[in-house]
């Protein structure tokens, strides 16, 4: 990424005061440009509508500006305005932050089986899933219904390509926590889907 | 053999697996017929979701244009607040 190298460039403070001022400006529009685009698309992955989107975003910078200074650098740029972006998202749906029980994976997955290890709701025949899976309204009602941070993990891996350790300072979970997050988002929609599925063929 | 709750586990692990392990998981997935269905409705659900962002995501570069123009503006007038 020629931009970033850009950003780091730019990012040394000059002794002149002229100086200075320039490079802060410049510095200003090149990462408006370089991470609008990505947070637009976060936005609308999330489910919001085009014009929540735009206000969304435009919300995440007014805050990026204001609080740009507690950025240490510790994080990349992008980290910390998915991470503003994830904060600003969750005001809006009004969720409370900590819906990640502490949880062990280990347990999640035995509550899927029963005696002696045999699953406990054995998976729908997959020719009928991948239907559904194809149908974009049936997909897209299940996704609606999951908790933002589960979403948002979604969204994260699928838009940007973030890697774990991102993800995990965006959402501000271990990685245990986002196991759990993963594994629970992906059972819950499993679950929506054979629902909806044996809901179609009843009728 | 591995057991069912194992299959799950490692499929959820994401991680590249030891030949030995993956050998065992095809093993394993080629017998039952439960875990196999599990693991394609995992495949299918991923493509599922990576069509359905693309599609949700698609915008317009004219509006993100727009957008990245009305966030400058926006601080370049606070700057000169200040």
């Amino acid at each position: 990424m020629s931009n970033q190298n850009k950003l780091k460039s730019n990012a040394v403070p000059s002794h002149s005061s002229d100086q200075f001022v320039a490079p802060v400006v410049e510095l200003s529009e090149t990462i408006v440009h370089e991470y609008t685009e990505a947070l637009l698309k976060g936005a609308l992955a999330l489910g919001f509508p085009i014009e929540d989107a735009r206000d969304l975003v435009q919300s995440v910078w007014a805050t990026f500006f204001e609080i740009q200074s507690k950025f240490e650098g510790r994080s990349h740029v992008r980290t910390f305005l998915f991470g503003i972006l994830y904060n600003k998202a969750r005001e809006r749906r009004r969720e409370e932050k900590r819906i990640v029980p502490d949880e062990k994976i280990e347990q999640l997955v035995d509550s899927h089986f029963g005696e002696q290890g045999r699953w406990r709701s054995p998976p729908l025949d997959p020719e009928r899933f991948l239907q559904a899976t194809q149908t974009m309204k049936l997909i897209e009602d299940c996704l609606d219904g999951l908790p933002l941070a589960q979403r948002m993990a979604f969204c994260l891996r699928e838009i940007d390509d973030h890697g774990t350790s991102d993800i995990c300072k965006i959402l501000d979970v271990t990685v245990t926590n986002l196991g759990v997050i993963l594994f629970r988002a992906k059972a819950r929609l499993r679950e929506c889907i054979e629902h909806k599925v044996k809901g179609r063929e009843e009728l | 053999m591995l057991t069912c709750k194992e299959v799950v586990r490692l499929l959820e692990s994401g991680e590249e697996l030891p030949i030995k392990r993956r050998i065992a998981l095809l093993m394993h997935l080629f017998m039952c017929k439960h875990c196999a269905r599990y693991s394609s409705q995992l495949k299918m659900l991923k493509q599922g979701l990576t069509v359905l962002f693309k599609s949700k995501t698609d915008v317009d570069p004219k509006v993100v244009k727009e957008l990245e123009e009305t966030v400058l503006e926006t601080i370049c007038k606070n700057k000169k607040k200040i």
